[in-house]
């Protein structure tokens, strides 16, 4: 390790800010593609179909933000897909529909999301265990648990503010669209304004430069974890919002999705490099491209196989490719 | 406490029994003989050769998965079309094997070493990340295997049930695959080309400094890993005795934690082929215990979860070094004296074309 590294870090990393031009080839797919659902079937660029296409997306969006931390600082996170359920399970059947009884529930699972994130934090920072079977590991405990106590059927109803903030919208804007975009722009801030967004960067770019300079790296990769419980917790109720009701599938949906948006918005899976305004873009990308293969008269088997090959074309088109030897 | 008396044993200058005792699969092999000494204890019933036949046929199928999977996680990759390749070849042979059963046992490893090399061929000359291309691969094999045969049906061969599950003499065949399998997976990791798939998982740049074939010895990884799946895919069609297009999700989730149970590391450059068919069993047993000891099956995954959590704790080096660290500030006579900070230590030593020492 010698001084040349510690300058190239600190240059890669402030490199990320000037350049606009990584965020921009994602929204020009997702403008390309929505040109095609144009095409397939008439009316799919309207207005009021844009709005519901981006208020599916925003659900992706932020379970992607937290995935997307994690993977910015070289690890992945597995376990939201069962936070998310847990969050939403939780949600419907404490709350039952009643908002006094939200007011409580919603900080409540927000803290079991961030209790979750700091599981594995601690097992990835401290123990040293390899993100990808810390993160299985919970991601099974807490499905015990959940199902344990729920005795495998979800039941209740989410609060009406939820429902209202997820199904409501003014003209053909949806107020979750707006939520949406206040997240991504403080999501944005938060990575790239401030101390600890930064010590994120240079962590996943080169972590023996960020111990030596004196970054808490052990905190920080915890704080990580944690953001992406909290942020898989969020996801989680607003998707029982949406559905006022919860399901023990909707994790495990959100879960490949999570990780396909962040490197789609061409994140480095190494670490070290990404942009959330891009992740973002990704998450749009794989929803509109969904609500095409719906359109379309497909099979499941056959939009399954197409979403597949769609997604390796945009990683090979704009996506981060591994160094080569 | 396994590993607490190892690191009793790391303390003073690693004695060849606590080396010998480290390796991932004795260390693999102790945990499994506990295991099975616990659920046979709990249902002696199991202890039988009908019980035993029964559990071989049970796990054989995740066994060489793991195999398959244990030899991408080495190069430092991951391989998550594991399941849905099984369920690829899983549906074909229960759609259109009919009594063909030789040409679709061969059909089996042919398509999963095919779809092997499809990952290697976009992880290496497309330069796709591992995780992305098959998750990529893995939408596709599921769709393919929905297409193909929408609802779990079709049917097998009897024939070939009976010769797959059933036994040679008072041995199953079951018995006889897992051998192959270890021999063959043990093998090929001794050979120089596996002591070059270490390497390369190890340290990537360091393999291409050296002058190996980065890109080939990838390739090589997926493809012995789709061939694994494929015996994989084989096996469990025989063991269910029809298609399940949606098989894959669990084996997948499985196949990764017997992976990291049998202590193969995460990351590359360390692990055994044969301590992942052990990986496969202790998960397997621990599994029928849960079901023996009569936990709900809402509960059985958070057991399984804290299972996977210890073992692989147990095998940190990490934890090793806070633990010897304890140990050493504990011992009369050197209070005061501030212990070495001790490091987490990153694995084995390798040798490029020398295997690992």
């Amino acid at each position: 390790m010698t001084a040349a590294d510690l300058v190239t870090t600190v240059r890669n990393v402030r490199a990320g800010h000037r350049t606009l031009l990584q965020i921009l080839p994602i929204y020009v797919a997702v403008i390309i593609l929505l040109m095609a659902g144009e095409a397939i079937r008439g009316g799919f660029v309207s207005l009021g179909n844009v709005g519901s296409l981006l208020l599916l997306a925003t659900f992706t969006a932020v379970v992607s933000f937290g995935q997307g931390l994690v993977i910015l600082v070289g690890g992945f996170d597995l376990s939201v897909a069962w936070t998310m359920t847990m969050a939403g399970v939780f949600l419907t059947s404490q709350a039952q529909g009643l908002n006094a009884r939200g007011a409580w529930v919603v900080p409540l699972v927000l803290a079991a999301g961030a209790a979750i994130g700091l599981v594995n934090g601690l097992g990835v920072a401290i123990f040293d265990i390899a993100p990808i079977v810390m993160t299985l590991a919970t991601n099974v405990v807490v499905q015990g648990l959940v199902m344990t106590s729920i005795s495998g059927t979800p039941s209740g109803k989410a609060p009406p503010f939820l429902v209202a903030l997820t199904n409501r919208s003014w003209g053909w804007l949806p107020w979750l669209v707006v939520f949406l975009a206040c997240f991504t722009v403080l999501a944005t801030l938060f990575l790239r304004a401030t101390p600890v967004g930064r010590r994120l960067h240079v962590i996943g770019y080169n972590r023996t430069v960020a111990q030596l300079s004196g970054i808490p790296v052990r905190r920080t990769l915890i704080l990580a974890y944690v953001l992406s419980g909290v942020c898989a917790a969020i996801a989680g109720m607003l998707a029982a919002g949406y559905t006022t009701t919860s399901a023990l599938t909707t994790g495990d949906s959100y879960l490949l999705p999570s990780i396909a948006a962040v490197v789609i918005g061409g994140a480095s899976i190494l670490g070290g490099r990404g942009h959330y305004p891009a992740t973002v873009g990704g998450a749009i990308f794989l929803t509109v491209l969904s609500a095409i293969l719906a359109a379309v008269n497909l099979s499941d088997a056959v939009r399954t196989m197409i979403t597949g090959v769609v997604i390796l074309l945009a990683v090979l088109v704009i996506g981060q490719r591994e160094r080569s030897h | 406490m396994v590993s607490l008396a190892l690191a009793r044993m790391r303390a003073v200058p690693r004695a060849a029994t606590a080396r010998f005792l480290a390796q991932p699969v004795t260390a693999s092999a102790l945990l499994l003989i506990v295991a099975c000494v616990i659920y046979f204890a709990a249902q002696p019933r199991a202890l039988s050769a009908y019980g035993i036949d029964n559990l071989l046929d049970e796990y054989t199928a995740l066994a060489l998965a793991a195999v398959g999977e244990c030899f991408v996680i080495i190069t430092g990759g991951f391989d998550m079309s594991v399941g849905a390749v099984m369920a690829f070849i899983n549906v074909i042979m229960a759609v259109y094997m009919g009594h063909n059963a030789t040409g679709f046992a061969l059909l089996a490893l042919g398509i999963g070493a095919a779809c092997g090399a499809i990952n290697g061929l976009l992880v290496t000359a497309l330069r796709i990340p591992s995780l992305i291309a098959t998750i990529a691969m893995m939408f596709v094999w599921e769709g393919a295997a929905l297409f193909i045969l929408p609802q779990p049906g079709g049917s097998v061969d009897q024939g070939f049930v009976v010769t797959v599950t059933g036994s040679v003499g008072q041995i199953p065949t079951a018995a006889f695959i897992l051998v192959a399998a270890g021999l063959l997976g043990g093998w090929v990791l001794k050979t120089r080309a596996g002591g070059w798939l270490l390497a390369v998982g190890a340290s990537e740049t360091a393999a291409h400094t050296q002058g190996l074939p980065v890109r080939r010895l990838k390739i090589l990884a997926y493809l012995l890993a789709g061939l694994f799946y494929g015996a994989a895919g084989m096996f469990f069609t025989a063991e269910s005795g029809s298609g399940d297009p949606t098989i894959g999700q669990s084996f997948l989730m499985e196949a990764f934690a017997a992976v990291a149970v049998g202590g193969t590391i995460f990351g590359g450059g360390r692990g055994s082929a044969v301590a992942s068919i052990l990986g496969a069993f202790i998960t397997g047993v621990i599994n029928n215990l849960l079901q023996v000891l009569g936990v709900s099956s809402f509960t059985t995954p958070a057991f399984y979860g804290a299972v996977l959590f210890l073992a692989v704790a147990a095998r940190s080096s990490r934890l090793h070094g806070y633990l010897r660290d304890a140990a050493h500030r504990l011992r009369p006579g050197s209070a005061g004296a501030g212990p070495p900070r001790s490091v987490g230590r990153k694995g084995t030593v390798l040798i490029p074309g020398g295997g690992k020492r």
